[in-house]
């Protein structure tokens, strides 16, 4: 006993003993993280008496990683995310221009045009399906549409990343952020993070909505009124002011046929589903912002709100719209326009 | 030990085993899944619930939907993890389930994007259709047979969709062809004012017409779903297996319990061992520390005593009228002194460069024979012998001598060390030492002469003795003789002589003269054989002394002479002349010789050797007070030499005496002037012999063995 060496054996039992007791003791599991999903839930009314429409939070209901913020930032103005180096995200989605590019239909590389109109960036988080035929349901789905059509950037997410990889500034980056480095995933991830943040609040009709009653003049009030009344708002409401539901184009009369030249674009959510019901069915468009986000509909085809409300007027609502009216509505819509970054969009 | 931590393993991996077992039940993952289990039937009802507002109009917007349909899909896709210790079986079932229920969200949720869409149109339409009617009746006028006519199927219409709208049953065919009726009068009255009016209300009850039954199918299929149903078998599925799941968890928990405290106790004796072992080790640390420190102070002084020795050393090789020299193999000068500098003159040059050849050719000029001198210091640097000596002369008439002593560590040789001394003096002194040493044999002889003469002297005194005792005896014996009797007799007889017969025959005196007669002539016969003998014994004794006498004169003339003689012969004249003393001590002599060689050499000289040892024998002898007292002398030969060992069993010689012994003056005895075995070793010497002496110590004997050679060497 005395001259055995110092009992090694009964202390590493006495550790072990003691952290299995841990163990025991805490039930130390740990839980698989999720991946983020672009989903957020929406904030909604319950109350009874309580507006359609809701305000956007001021702040983001989860908080935002600044570091993936921008990284996505600078992938959105990135144009080596198309074929030719010659278009980014942000060539379509102007931010400083309502994050639409206010064309008819916007323009891909080599200068193709593309089939529908490009939709504002902002507030597309609060989309309940991107794209106007609502193909897909998140922003990271969304991203591959424009990235790999041919008519728009034209490029592969292979291609993206190894142009990526080659830049340093991007590795040192990501790797900051991200493990895996660059990756399709990882860089979809931080663009998405970044467009969360593309939000508007604040807009005059959110404060009134918040309760400042006097912020809207009595035509604008009278216009919101009537867009209640007349029924736009049945397509027309929750956070987005639209955006949570799919609508046919022309639901009291035959829009394409007073159109024509109908593509297959005009097919809308036919195009996904291959459903007879689905044929012209397109998602509604959020209403934010609408007043800087001109042209309007999938085909870009109402330059001017009041051209776009008699549009809906006539083919959505099948009734006829004074322009008084017409008058107070638009001046309703253009209550919408929320801010970013603190300044007006 | 062993035991005890064999336990402790055996101990941990059950409770390992058990820890395993614990996900029998997980209470975490148990309130994950059931307050999951309850969020989606919260979720489910609330969907339904606000499906019917919405239907109604008493919710306005659809998000709230969304928010219910993600939480469910999101619930039922995944994160509703399915606790690990429910059943495979039930497992299986419940996946099974919640796929059922998943494709059951997906089909809500298809027939829900429909459901928004025509509920926001039929809205709309059923909002829109009384203020159409309103309006358009308010711009009929009852004279116009065209507005009457239209005001008509407004009313049909209107009773239609009144009836429409609060009815489940299907409408006759000529109800739901109403709206036609408006087409058909808007043909029949293509310019009227209020066609487009009246088209735009037809399209709208078409729509309503339409729409109402769809929207209604619509909304039952969706509150009809088994969504509910689904997730209340999955709740059955999982509660069905928690039940065994927590039984078996709580038999678990106990035999866990159980073991954690059998633990606790292995863990506390470990602790207890641990710290046990702990303080043996302190102690033995302690204690090694202890160790080390009296090493440290033992290593400290024995480099001191190093210093101090090496300073000692080198204080030595100062001090030493020795030159010293220490040489490496290689040559290389380590170090040396400053008698060894002086000795040779060498210079400072010379001395820097630590090199022997070139030390060599700086003195070899110095030396007498310079062609020896270095080729003798080459050979001994090339094979390096355990020791050499050499004698050197110098032209200056110097005389050095060279002690060359190796340094031999495990047979290799690391080193030399060579050691000069200036002997000239000694040379001188030698010289004058033989003459001296001449003197001293001369004088030892005569000493050993005067030994001998003593002995003589003493041998002859005791003869003397025998020859008195021998003369008083005759003298008595002839005093007390009988003869004076033969005289009477001659008287009686004389005044008888005319009677003699009848004196002889008669007279009571005269018959016993015949008888006394012969007694007489007995008595006269006895004594004189014993005056004979004593005469022969005095007679013998003289003739000894004649001898001694003769003998010592003998080897007092022949002294310096060299004769062959006999060692038998010498032996015992030796022992005559100790004859009486052995003979008065009572020693026995025993005469072992193997040998009875003849040798040529100086006689006296080894005469004078063997009696004194002899005579020392006896002393020794005597001295041990033993009643067998035994001198012993043998003789062996070989070749070149003659051995005579002189034995005695007397008190032997302690060892330390044994070096001594033959130094001048030593002695033991209380008489004795310590020269014998000096002058004797000395003389046997002289022969080129030797006197060597061996005893086993006090009490045992000794024996002294005198070694001579055949023929004496003609030295001196």
């Amino acid at each position: 006993m005395k001259n055995t060496p110092p009992l090694r054996v009964p202390s590493l039992v006495a550790a072990a003993g003691l952290v299995m007791l841990l163990l025991v003791a805490s039930g130390c599991e740990k839980r698989s993280v999720e991946r983020g999903v672009s989903k957020t839930p929406r904030p909604v009314a319950d109350a009874l008496d309580q507006e359609p429409i809701t305000p956007i939070p001021l702040q983001p209901a989860v908080a935002l990683d600044a570091r993936k913020v921008a990284l996505g930032r600078k992938l959105f103005h990135e144009p080596r995310l198309s074929r030719d180096d010659s278009l980014s995200c942000a060539s379509c989605h102007p931010l400083d221009r309502g994050g639409t590019d206010h064309r008819v239909l916007s323009l891909g590389i080599d200068g193709q045009k593309g089939d529908v109109n490009a939709p504002t960036v902002f507030n597309s988080v609060f989309n309940f399906a991107q794209f106007w035929d609502g193909r897909a349901s998140n922003l990271e789905d969304q991203m591959d549409g424009p990235i790999q059509s041919a008519v728009e950037m034209g490029s592969t997410w292979t291609e993206v990343v190894d142009k990526l990889r080659s830049d340093p500034a991007y590795v040192a980056a990501f790797k900051e952020i991200y493990a895996e480095g660059v990756q399709p995933h990882t860089a979809k991830n931080a663009i998405v993070e970044f467009e969360r943040s593309l939000t508007s609040p604040n807009s005059r009709f959110d404060r009134y909505l918040r309760g400042d009653k006097d912020i809207l003049t009595a035509g604008e009030k009278a216009g919101y009124l009537k867009f209640k009344n007349y029924g736009c708002i049945s397509c027309h409401q929750g956070i987005n002011i639209g955006a949570n539901l799919f609508q046919r184009m022309g639901v009291i009369r035959d829009y394409f046929a007073d159109r024509g030249n109908v593509t297959k674009a005009d097919l809308g959510r036919f195009n996904v589903t291959g459903q007879e019901s689905d044929r012209h069915v397109f998602k509604v468009p959020s209403l934010r912002n609408v007043a800087v986000t001109a042209p309007y509909f999938h085909d870009g085809s109402a330059k001017t709100l009041e051209e776009a409300v008699a549009v809906m007027a006539k083919y959505q609502l099948g009734r006829p719209l004074p322009p008084a009216d017409l008058e107070h509505i638009v001046e309703f819509l253009r209550t919408l326009t929320g801010e970013h970054e603190g300044k007006s969009l | 030990m062993k035991r005890a931590s064999l336990v402790g393993f055996l101990l941990l991996a059950v409770l390992a085993v058990f820890y395993l077992q614990r996900k029998v039940y997980s209470n975490d993952e148990h309130e994950r899944f059931h307050s999951g289990l309850s969020r989606l039937k919260r979720l489910d009802s609330a969907f339904n619930e606000d499906l019917l507002r919405v239907r109604f109009s008493l919710l306005g917007s659809y998000d709230v939907f969304l928010n219910y349909q993600e939480e469910m899909e999101q619930l039922v896709d995944g994160s509703l993890a399915i606790p690990s210790f429910v059943g495979p079986d039930s497992r299986a079932d419940i996946e099974q389930t919640s796929r059922e229920l998943a494709a059951l969200l997906q089909t809500r949720r298809r027939s829900f994007e429909r459901f928004k869409s025509l509920n926001a149109v039929l809205s709309n339409s059923r909002r829109y259709f009384p203020v159409a009617v309103d309006e358009l009746t308010r711009r009929l006028t009852a004279s116009n047979q065209a507005d009457q006519e239209l005001g008509g199927i407004i009313q049909t219409l209107t009773r239609v969709l009144f009836t429409h709208t609060s009815s489940q049953d299907p409408l006759p065919a000529e109800d739901l062809a109403t709206p036609g009726l408006i087409s058909a009068w808007s043909a029949r009255h293509p310019d009227h004012t209020e066609t487009a009016l009246a088209s735009s209300l037809a399209q709208h009850a078409r729509t309503l017409l339409d729409g109402q039954n769809e929207l209604n199918a619509l909304t039952r299929q969706l509150l009809s779903l088994p969504t509910a149903h689904e997730i209340d078998r999955l709740s059955q599925l999982y509660e069905k297996d928690l039940t065994g799941a927590l039984r078996r968890t709580g038999q678990y928990r106990e035999l866990l319990y159980a073991l954690v405290l059998v633990l606790a106790g292995v863990i506390g004796y470990a602790l207890w061992a641990l710290r046990a072992s702990n303080h043996s080790l302190e102690q033995r640390v302690s204690q090694r520390t202890a160790d080390l420190q009296r090493e440290n102070a033992e290593r400290q002084r024995a480099e001191t005593e190093l210093a101090n020795s090496l300073s000692v050393l080198q204080a030595t090789l100062e001090s030493t009228a020795d030159g010293i020299v220490a040489i490496k193999p290689t040559g290389e000068v380590v170090n040396y002194n400053t008698q060894f500098v002086n000795m040779w003159g060498l210079s400072p040059e010379v001395l820097k460069q630590r090199d022997t050849m070139q030390m060599t050719a700086f003195v070899a000029s110095q030396v007498k024979n310079e062609e020896q001198f270095v080729q003798r210091i080459t050979q001994l640097l090339s094979a390096p012998p355990a020791d050499a000596y050499d004698v050197i002369e110098l032209k200056d008439g110097r005389t050095f001598e060279r002690y060359v002593k190796a340094q031999q560590v495990d047979g290799k040789t690391l080193g030399m060390v060579a050691n000069f001394r200036d002997v000239t003096a000694r040379r001188q002194a030698e010289i004058e030492l033989g003459k001296v040493y001449s003197q001293l044999l001369d004088t030892s002889r005569q000493a050993g002469m005067a030994e001998v003469a003593t002995g003589v002297l003493h041998n002859v005194g005791n003869v003397l003795n025998s020859v008195n005792v021998s003369a008083t005896l005759v003298a008595d014996q002839v005093r007390r003789s009988k003869v004076t009797n033969v005289g009477k007799l001659s008287e009686l007889l004389g005044q008888h002589r005319e009677d003699l017969a009848s004196y002889l025959v008669n007279d009571p005196k005269g018959r016993i003269i015949p008888a006394y007669l012969a007694t007489l002539s007995e008595e006269l016969t006895k004594e004189k054989t014993t005056i004979i003998t004593e005469l022969e014994s005095l007679q013998k004794n003289i003739g000894h002394i004649k001898d001694i006498v003769a003998m010592q004169q003998s080897y007092a003339k022949t002294s310096g002479v060299v004769e062959t003689v006999s060692i038998p012969d010498l032996i015992e004249d030796a022992l005559r002349m100790n004859a009486g003393s052995l003979a008065r001590h009572d020693v026995d002599v025993v005469r072992d010789y193997h040998a009875r060689p003849v040798v040529t050499l100086e006689k006296n000289k080894v005469l004078q050797t063997l009696v004194n040892l002899v005579r020392n024998a006896k002393y020794a002898c005597d001295e041990s007070g033993r009643t067998d007292k035994l001198l012993t002398i043998r003789t062996t030969a070989d070749e070149q030499s003659v051995t005579i060992a002189v034995i005695d069993n007397g008190v032997g010689i302690p060892a330390e005496n044994l070096t001594r012994i033959f130094a001048h003056g030593f002695t033991t005895r209380k008489h004795g002037h310590g020269f014998g075995l000096h002058s004797g070793a000395l003389a046997v010497k002289e022969l080129g012999g030797s006197l060597t002496a061996h005893s086993d110590g006090a009490g045992r004997g000794a024996t002294f063995i005198l070694k001579l050679p055949y023929k004496a060497e003609t030295s001196l």
